[in-house]
């Protein structure tokens, strides 16, 4: 549980605002029916669920607000970017970039941008795009090392 | 008073107003030790 996230009130927010919250406790010497459905093997971990129940991102480990709701916030990106719902996924994503940008997420976002616009475009500059600003702005990220070929197109 | 989130703890529930709200779901999995 990330107690110290959940203690402020923009994180409550955020978390009401885009999401159906759900907390489930775990016990390590019986596995709940929770736990088995989503194989979790550790705690703190959180999940992002369709309305179906199928999982679209998870974070093992504590996060600090701001990463945390980085995080979420991808996640829901990332559910639309599964269903090839790629201009709303773009929307989310660029959330994620606008208001996040001192965050892991961010340089993950950037990166399935790049994607999601070529996907809609089929424009391989879109790409490029991706590798320049990650090279730009996160040069030690592993997601500049992920886009690096991208910068022969 | 700080504010406090309005949690689930059944996943049918969460499933059921997901849909009916078109919101995801999130889950936090989390141990009292």
């Amino acid at each position: 549980m990330n107690t110290d996230s959940y203690s402020q009130d923009k994180v409550v927010d955020f978390l009401v605002e885009n999401f159906i919250p759900v907390r489930s406790q775990c016990f390590f010497d019986h596995f709940t029916a929770m736990m088995r459905r989503y194989q979790v093997k550790w705690t703190p971990t959180f999940v992002v669920l369709d309305p179906d129940g199928r999982e679209h991102h998870r974070v093992v480990g504590f996060l600090p607000p701001e990463d945390f709701m980085a995080q979420l916030q991808l996640g829901k990106a990332k559910l639309y970017y599964d269903q090839d719902r790629l201009d709303k996924a773009a929307s989310e994503l660029q959330i994620v970039i606008d208001r996040f940008p001192q965050t892991a997420a961010a340089e993950e976002a950037i990166f399935l941008l790049g994607v999601s616009g070529y996907k809609r475009t089929h424009q391989a500059g879109e790409l490029k795009k991706a590798w320049e600003r990650l090279s730009r702005d996160y040069p030690a990220s592993e997601w500049s090392k992920r886009a690096r070929p991208y910068s022969a197109l | 008073m700080a504010k406090q989130v309005p949690w689930e703890t059944i996943i049918e529930v969460a499933l059921d107003r997901s849909t009916k709200e078109q919101k995801p779901i999130f889950v936090d999995f989390w141990f009292d030790g």
